[in-house]
């Protein structure tokens, strides 16, 4: 741009380009220097809008930016907004009668329970649900006035609830005044394993069933009871924050195979456990020594500990291995290990190893944690239960998961064909698989070494290794975990459909009289109780 | 009848291909008319033939002999008539001629005709060489329907006197033995020449097998691969890949031996191998379940739990506990209101006398 003239022809332009105004062209423009700057920086008076080119007919408006109004959402604030969950509507009627569901009424139910394992009832199996204990006489009747009722929760649970992010926004919580229960058959059998397996005897349980039957809503009855009963939650709301990629991972050093750590999401989920279980943490002290990267005072509480694993991300993972083994402690209260979401946890996950291979979801460190207490490879020392609920909407199909709940379910119920895994099928895994099933191999192989070693002589070689393969075999029955329960979750009963829509008219959201043609009505449009569909039918689709 | 007949016929008739044999090609039934340049016309016989006919035969046939003594009569009467009656008739005869011309048919253009071949030629009129119209004769199209007529009756004759000859040649149907597994299919086009006329479908069921152990049977069902319909338990096959239906058959029969010595080997037992089933479509059976019946016991099952929930209400409703959403929402607002009602007092006996405060709306 330095130099206009044509460099074949040695041409100049006659005039000066407007852009150029360097001390030749300034000192040859001399005296017409105020046309010449008119011709230079042409004025803007005018405007470009309607600017006429000789010849042509243009109508040429300028679009104007749109004036920002107003301050925009700070970051975060949508997320929030959209993620808030809101307990309590004061428009909606306040019911009166509503139990609570507090340590009385679980004191009733460990009465009950104590009272069928007297009278001999050790095994709680039943087609399908869980045990549906029947009491004689008295304690029947006691469950059974609550069976269909609407439970209210205590303010200190619900508090432990919303830090643990049991609450989700896809469920009516903002139409009423204080957020209720319904208590289901189901609800209190489970309610009543969780008790008994305080003393050791570890539930490992899958809640399945078709969409809208109320498997969230069982795993927040699960542990507002373990809230209730003093126990530690450790909840995984949803697994698929965990493995859709979204949070930052790194591989963990020493571990073969090498499992990565998620340490903004470890931080987090200390803080949940920490808000959520802080009136029993705070009281617990540290008995352990640990050798963690940061340094620890010997005499700090539990939760101090979640607190300094919750706001360096980096040393998070290490702060909860450290918390983990202070509550796998002698004297600790039960734990309750909850995750919703499983098929998102049993497939691979969304991350990318360094070769490009997709990462296991098993191969995350949260999710192997999660998963070797739920097959039965850790076990909880203090007591306690894992559970897990699948979700049916917007879910990955896993085929060996369906599988093996199928086939758990048929197990449970005592079936003689087991469905077959397809041999022509692509898509099963194996780990998956190893996670729900039965494990029998290495309780043997252990067996077997030990009769091996203790055998003295070669000619009473044999008859030891009997009597040890003997012991053996006992041995094998009570190491051997069991294979996971499964609850297949189905439509509600007349009954508690009854209570719920009660429950709902009482607080004025559904202006109908709850006779039995009403609740029959509800019932069979929601495919003979599916909660959801009741809840749609009678109160979001409204004419 | 008429049906079949056509039928028949049509078969029949259209043995229509170029690469027929003489002595196959149809022959036309009726005596076909020649085409001939010389105009024939018809004779008519004069009344002395046919008179000096019917006196031969006036001895034994009375109607003839009746018959010549009324002519001989009316000639009679005829010869004493007057002239003038004779020349009045004849007047009429004339009249009536010339009021009636005889139909004469409109001279037709000649017409040129219309293929590029006329080049060169003087006079290239389309009906030239032809004959003129004598009307003595029924138009083709006329005989091509007599022509129909006889062949119908041709062929009614063929089904009413020969078809159930064929009767006597009749076999009675043997059922395969077991000895007999295998069934061939082969498929004739009625002479007619088709491609798929050389093809042969074989059919058998693994189950019939003789001499084949179960494991050999699975394996068999194994080899057979898409051939082999699990639900009915048959392996189809066939063979068009030579050019006799002979050399198919012995195709596929060579085919079934190499599987049957495979099924046997027992090298590989294919134990291990699972049934695959995926190119077929199992179709699902489905039949009423017998507990959705509608009996008796059942009707009168559900006539007593709808007393029981009828009972139900009624006693709920008169002990008050039937819940009505209008009913709550309206209980409900009406014990809010007191609640409000008493804020006014609070917020009055907060303010100090003499102090001028705010006046405060309250919100209703």
């Amino acid at each position: 741009m330095a130099n206009t003239n044509c460099l074949r022809c040695l041409a100049r332009p006659a005039f000066p380009s407007p852009n150029i105004l360097n001390a030749t062209t300034r000192a040859g423009m001399g005296i017409q220097r105020r046309a010449a700057s008119k011709l230079a920086k042409p004025s803007n008076t005018q405007g470009r809008k309607n600017e006429k080119v000789k010849g042509q007919k243009t109508l040429r408006i300028k679009k104007k930016a749109p004036v920002k109004t107003g301050k925009p959402p700070a970051p975060g604030e949508r997320k929030a907004m959209r993620k808030r969950i809101v307990l309590s509507n004061t428009n909606a009627l306040e019911v009166e009668g509503l139990r609570e569901l507090d340590s009385k009424m679980l004191g009733e139910w460990e009465e009950s329970v104590v009272r069928e394992l007297q009278a001999g009832e050790d095994d709680l199996v039943m087609q399908g649900a869980l045990g549906l204990l029947e009491g004689e006489g008295g304690e029947a009747k006691g469950e059974a006035k609550v069976v269909g009722k609407v439970v209210a929760l205590m303010g200190s649970t619900v508090d432990s609830l919303r830090a643990v992010e049991a609450f989700k926004t896809t469920q009516g919580w903002g139409l009423f005044r204080r957020p209720g229960l319904l208590i289901r058959e189901e609800s209190v059998a489970l309610s009543k394993k969780l008790i008994l397996s305080e003393e050791g005897g570890v539930l490992r349980l899958v809640i399945d069933g078709e969409r809208g039957t109320g498997k969230s809503l069982l795993l927040l009855h699960a542990m507002a009871t373990a809230f209730v009963r003093g126990w530690v939650v450790v909840n995984i709301p949803e697994a698929q924050e965990v493995t859709n990629a979204m949070n930052d991972y790194a591989p963990l050093p020493g571990t073969t195979p090498t499992l990565y750590s998620q340490p903004s999401y470890t931080a987090t989920w200390l803080s949940q456990i920490n808000k959520a279980n802080l009136a029993l943490l705070s009281e617990m002290e540290l008995t352990l020594t640990h050798n963690l990267p940061i340094p620890l005072q010997s005499n700090i509480s539990l939760s101090r500990l979640c607190e300094l694993g919750a706001r360096d991300p980096d040393v998070a993972w290490p702060v909860f291995q450290a918390f983990w083994a202070e509550l796998m402690a002698e004297g600790r209260p039960p734990v309750l290990l909850s995750l919703d979401g499983l098929s998102n946890v049993m497939r691979e996950s969304a991350y990318r190893a360094p070769d490009v291979s997709l990462v296991h979801a098993h191969d995350l460190a949260i999710v192997n944690h999660f998963v070797g207490y739920l097959s039965g490879e850790k076990e909880l020392v203090n007591g306690g239960a894992v559970l897990a609920a699948t979700n049916r909407s917007h879910a990955p199909r896993s085929k060996s998961l369906d599988l093996m709940l199928t086939q758990l379910l048929e197990a449970q119920v005592g079936e003689e064909e087991i469905t077959e895994k397809d041999p022509f099928e692509k898509g099963y895994d194996s780990r998956v698989e190893w996670a729900l099933g039965v494990k029998e191999a290495e309780a043997s192989v252990e067996a077997d070494v030990e009769g091996v070693e203790t055998a003295s002589s070669p000619s009473s070689v044999k008859e030891v290794k009997k009597e040890e393969n003997v012991e053996a075999a006992v041995e094998k029955v009570q190491t051997v975990p069991g294979p996971v329960e499964v609850l297949k979750l189905k439509g509600l009963s007349k009954v508690e459909a009854r209570g719920l829509m009660e429950y709902w008219a009482k607080s004025g959201v559904l202006r109908k009289t709850v006779n039995e043609q009403e609740v029959a009505e509800k019932w069979a449009l929601a495919g003979k109780g599916v909660v959801a569909e009741i809840e749609r039918g009678a109160l979001r689709m409204r004419i | 009848m008429a049906a079949s007949l056509q039928s028949f016929r049509f078969a029949v008739r259209s043995y229509n291909c170029r690469y027929l044999v003489p002595q196959y090609a149809a022959k036309s039934i009726g005596r076909g008319r020649e085409l001939s340049t010389t105009p024939r016309k018809w004779k008519e016989a004069s009344v002395d033939e046919i008179e000096a006919g019917l006196a031969k035969i006036a001895a034994t046939s009375r109607l003839a002999a009746e018959y010549l003594r009324v002519s001989k009569e009316t000639d009679e009467e005829l010869m004493t008539s007057d002239e003038s009656s004779q020349q009045d008739e004849e007047e009429l005869r004339q009249k009536y001629a010339a009021r009636q011309q005889p139909y004469v048919l409109p001279l037709r253009r000649k017409r040129l005709k219309d293929t590029f071949m006329n080049m060169g030629d003087p006079e290239p009129w389309e009906e030239e060489g032809m004959l003129d119209d004598d009307h003595d004769d029924m138009p083709s199209l006329a005989h091509g329907e007599l022509e129909q007529h006889r062949e119908m009756r041709h062929y009614a004759r063929l089904a009413a006197w020969e078809m159930p000859l064929l009767s006597q040649l009749a076999k009675p149907f043997q059922p395969p033995t077991a000895d007999m597994p295998l069934r061939f299919r082969y498929t004739t086009y009625m002479g007619e020449q088709h491609p798929a006329e050389k093809k042969v479908v074989l059919e058998f069921t693994p189950a019939d097998i003789p001499d084949l152990t179960d494991v050999q049977r699975d394996k068999l069902r194994k080899l057979s691969g898409v051939r082999w319909n699990p639900e009915e338990d048959i392996v189809k096959m066939s063979c068009e890949m030579f050019e006799t239906q002979a050399q198919n058959k012995r195709y596929l029969g060579d085919l079934v031996d190499k599987l049957l010595a495979e099924a046997k080997d027992p090298t590989d037992t294919f134990e291990d191998v699972p049934f695959d089933t995926r190119h077929h479509r199992f179709k699902p059976k489905l039949s009423f379940p017998e507990e959705w019946n509608m009996t008796e016991q059942r009707r009168i099952e559900l006539a007593r739990y709808r007393q029981a929930i009828a009972d139900k209400d009624r006693h709920l409703e008169l002990a008050e506990q039937l819940i009505d959403g209008i009913k709550q929402i309206d209980e409900g607002l009406a014990k809010q209101e007191p609640i409000r009602e008493s804020l006014p007092d609070m917020l009055l006996a907060a303010r100090r006398p003499g102090a001028k405060g705010k006046r405060v709306g309250v919100r209703r």
